[in-house]
C-alpha cells in the first residue's frame, strides 16, 4: 500500500474514531436502529464473501 | 541471546519491513488485546446502561469534575485506545509480532484477575453511594459543601482506576507492556494528538453543516419539483406542502452518513487490498460519499411526498428514522459488490457462473438477514405502529423456500432431532429473561387496542407465529447453525454441532445478545443456553425448539399478563 493510501487510512480512522466517540445522534442515522441495520450489513457481507461450491 | 539484545537484532535490518495486519490477526497478543477490549467493553456497556450521569449530585469540586467531564475523558480515552492499537498494526506490527511469540509463554494471572473483580465489585458499590445514595446517608445532597463528597469521588476513581490496571497487567503482563511502550517508542504522542483533533474536530466539522444543509435543500427543491405544490423557504430551509412540513435542521446535512461510509470503505480497502487494483479502487471513496449524500436528499423529499400525502405519522415515525439506515447499507453493500465484480477495480478473475454452484453460507444466513431486513422495512412503512410485522414471516419463508434444496442435502448431516433439553431450556430461558428485565410493565399499545377485533387478532396471530416459528429458526440456522461453526473454521459446514469452544461461544452468544438492544444480558445469556444445547447431543433441532419455547412463553407473558413491554 502506498504512502497517500496510508495517510487517506488513518485520516478517515480519525473521523471514524470522531464520529463514534464523539459525535451527537442525528435522525439520518438513528441510534435504535443502528444494531439491526449493522447486523443486515454483516450478514448481507458474510453472503457476498462466502464461498461457492458446485 | 538475552531478549533486548535479541529484540534490538530483529528489528533491524530487514526486519523493519512491516508485517500485514493479517499476519498478525492471528497470533496472540492480538487475542490477548482483544480479550482485554472485550471485557472493558462489556463492563463500560453495564456502567453506561446503569449510571446516569444526570443522577450525580454536583456537590464537592472533584465530583462536580466527574459530572461534567467523566463522559468526555471516558469516550477520550476509548478513542486513544483503538487509535494507538491502529496506528500500532500500520507501525510496529513486526515488533508486536515478536511480542506475541513471547507471550505465549505468560499465561494469564489469575490472582490479578480475580483482584480486577474485586475491584470492579467496589467500583459498584461505591457507584451506588455516589449516584443513587442507596444507603441513604444524604452526604452527598445537591449543594452540600464539604470534603466527604470529595473522597468518596476519590475512592471511586482510584477503584475504576485500579480494575483497568489489575485486569491490563493480569492479561498481558507488566514486563510485556513495558516492551510494548519501548517498541512502540512516541506512537502513544501521536495517537493522544489524534484522539484530541478527533475530540475537538467536531466543531470544525459542523462548521459544515450550513453548507450542506443548503446544497441539500437545493437538491430536495429539485427533487419536489415535478410534483408541484411544494413550497420552499431558503431563509428558514423549510418546505411545506399544506399542513406538512420539514425544516431541513443542520444535523440533516448528511455529513454525518457521508464520515460513516468513507469509514466503511477505507476499512473495506485495507482489508481486502490484496483483491483490489489501486489505484483504481480509491474512487470507491467519493464515489460512496457523494451517492449517499444525494440518497440522503431523496430520503428527505421521500419523506415530503409521504407526509403531504396524508401518512403524517409514516413519515414521521417510521420512514424518518429507517431510512437513513437503508440507505447506508445500500451504499455500502454496493460498495462491497463493485469493488470484487468491477474489473477495473477489482483483481479477482471473472468466476464461471454456473447454475449449480451454491453459496451454503446463504443457506444459513439469509433467513436472519431477510427477517432483519423485512422489520426495517416494516418500521419504514408503518408509523408508530409496526402493522406489517407479518413482513417478516412472509421474508422467512420465501428464504426457507429459495435454499430449501440446501436444507435438504444437508439433512443427513445436520442434526434436527430434539429431546428434553429443549424445552427445559426454553423455559430457563424465560425465566432468565423475566428476572433480568427492568421494563416496567406496559399497556398494549393504542393503535392495537382501539383497532378493530378481526384485524387485532390476526396481528396477535401473527406477531405470535413469527416470534415462536419464524424467528428461532432465522436466529437459530445464522448464529448456532453457521456463526457459531464459523468461528471454530472457515469451513464452516465440516464443522459438527457438538464441537465445542468457549470463545466461539461466548463471541457469538455476546453478538446475538447485542441484537437485543437494552435487554443484552439476557440476550447474550439466552445465547450461551442454545449454544449449550446444541453442544450437548450435537442437535441443532434442540436450540430451534428450546428458542420457540421462551419466545412463545414470553408470547403468553404478554397476551395473559399483559407484559406487552416484553415485545
Amino acid at each position: 500500500m502506498s504512502k497517500l493510501s496510508k495517510v487517506v487510512s488513518l485520516i478517515l480512522l480519525g473521523i471514524g474514531v470522531q464520529v463514534f466517540a464523539f459525535g451527537v445522534p442525528v435522525p439520518e442515522i438513528d441510534p435504535g436502529s443502528a444494531a439491526s441495520a449493522i447486523a443486515i450489513l454483516a450478514g448481507a457481507i458474510v453472503v457476498i464473501r462466502g464461498r461457492r461450491r458446485n | 541471546m538475552p531478549e533486548s539484545r535479541h529484540l534490538r537484532g530483529r528489528l533491524s535490518g530487514p526486519f523493519l519491513q512491516p508485517l500485514r495486519i493479517s499476519q498478525i490477526a492471528g497470533d496472540e497478543l492480538l487475542r490477548r488485546l482483544a480479550a482485554i477490549g472485550l471485557l472493558f467493553s462489556a463492563e463500560l456497556a453495564v456502567i453506561t446502561l446503569c449510571l446516569n450521569n444526570d443522577h450525580l449530585p454536583l456537590t464537592g469540586s472533584l465530583v462536580a469534575l466527574c459530572h461534567n467531564w467523566g463522559t468526555f475523558i471516558l469516550r477520550g480515552i476509548v478513542a486513544f485506545s483503538t487509535l494507538f492499537l491502529a496506528f500500532a498494526c500500520f507501525r510496529s506490527a513486526s515488533h508486536l509480532q515478536f511480542l506475541s511469540d513471547r507471550i505465549r509463554r505468560v499465561p494469564v494471572n489469575r490472582r490479578l484477575l480475580a483482584g480486577h473483580l474485586a475491584a470492579i465489585a467496589l467500583f459498584g458499590l461505591i457507584s451506588a453511594v455516589l449516584y443513587n445514595d442507596v444507603l441513604h446517608t444524604g452526604i452527598l445532597r445537591a449543594g452540600q459543601p464539604g470534603a466527604l463528597p470529595d473522597l468518596i469521588a476519590f475512592l471511586w476513581l482510584a477503584a475504576g482506576l485500579g480494575a483497568i490496571l489489575l485486569a491490563a497487567t493480569a492479561i498481558i503482563g507488566p514486563p510485556l507492556w513495558r516492551e510494548i511502550a519501548r517498541g512502540t517508542g512516541s506512537l502513544w504522542v501521536l495517537a493522544l494528538a489524534a484522539a484530541l483533533i478527533a475530540a475537538f474536530g467536531v466543531n470544525p466539522m459542523r462548521s459544515l453543516w450550513p453548507q450542506a444543509t443548503f446544497l441539500t435543500f437545493s437538491i430536495v427543491r429539485v427533487l419536489l419539483r415535478p410534483f408541484g405544490s411544494f413550497v420552499a423557504d431558503p431563509n428558514t430551509m423549510t418546505i411545506a406542502s399544506g399542513a406538512f412540513s420539514a425544516n431541513i435542521a443542520p444535523a440533516c446535512s448528511g455529513l454525518e452518513g457521508i464520515a460513516l461510509i468513507l469509514c466503511f470503505t477505507s476499512a473495506w480497502l485495507i482489508l481486502f487490498r490484496k483483491e483490489l487494483r489501486f489505484p483504481h479502487a480509491l474512487i470507491l471513496l467519493p464515489a460512496g460519499a457523494v451517492i449517499l449524500f444525494v440518497l440522503n436528499s431523496v430520503r428527505i423529499a421521500a419523506l415530503m411526498m409521504i407526509g403531504s400525502a396524508g401518512f403524517v405519522s409514516v413519515a414521521v415515525g417510521g420512514f424518518h428514522s429507517q431510512a437513513g439506515w437503508i440507505a447506508f447499507n445500500f451504499v455500502a453493500l454496493g460498495t462491497c459488490v463493485a469493488a470484487r465484480e468491477i474489473g477495473w477495480i477489482s483483481k479477482r478473475k471473472p468466476q464461471p457462473v454456473s447454475y449449480r454452484a451454491i453459496n451454503p453460507t446463504a443457506a444459513w444466513v439469509m433467513p436472519f438477514v431477510s427477517v432483519m431486513a423485512a422489520g426495517m422495512a416494516a418500521h419504514a412503512m408503518t408509523g408508530s405502529f409496526e402493522w406489517l410485522y407479518p413482513l417478516r414471516i412472509v421474508a422467512v419463508a420465501i428464504t426457507l423456500w429459495v435454499y430449501r434444496g440446501v436444507y435438504r442435502a444437508s439433512y443427513k448431516t445436520t442434526n434436527w432431532q430434539i429431546d428434553w433439553t429443549a424445552p427445559a431450556a426454553g423455559f430457563l430461558v424465560f425465566a432468565l429473561w423475566l428476572a433480568l428485565d427492568r421494563a416496567s410493565p406496559g399497556p398494549m399499545p393504542q393503535d392495537l387496542a382501539t383497532a378493530p377485533d378481526p384485524l387485532r387478532f390476526a396481528w396477535l396471530a401473527l406477531r405470535v407465529t413469527g416470534a415462536a416459528v419464524t424467528v428461532p429458526i432465522a436466529e437459530e440456522l445464522a448464529f448456532r447453525g453457521f456463526l457459531l461453526r464459523r468461528l471454530l473454521s472457515p469451513d464452516f459446514e465440516t464443522v459438527s454441532f457438538s464441537r465445542f469452544s468457549w470463545p466461539a461461544l461466548v463471541a457469538s452468544s455476546f453478538l446475538f445478545g447485542l441484537l437485543h438492544g437494552q435487554r443484552w444480558i439476557a440476550g447474550t445469556l439466552a445465547g450461551v443456553v442454545f449454544a449449550l444445547v446444541v453442544a450437548r447431543r450435537g442437535r441443532l433441532g434442540n436450540a430451534i425448539v428450546a428458542h420457540a419455547t421462551a419466545n412463545a412463553l414470553i408470547a403468553v407473558a404478554v397476551l395473559v399478563f399483559h407484559r406487552w413491554d416484553l415485545w
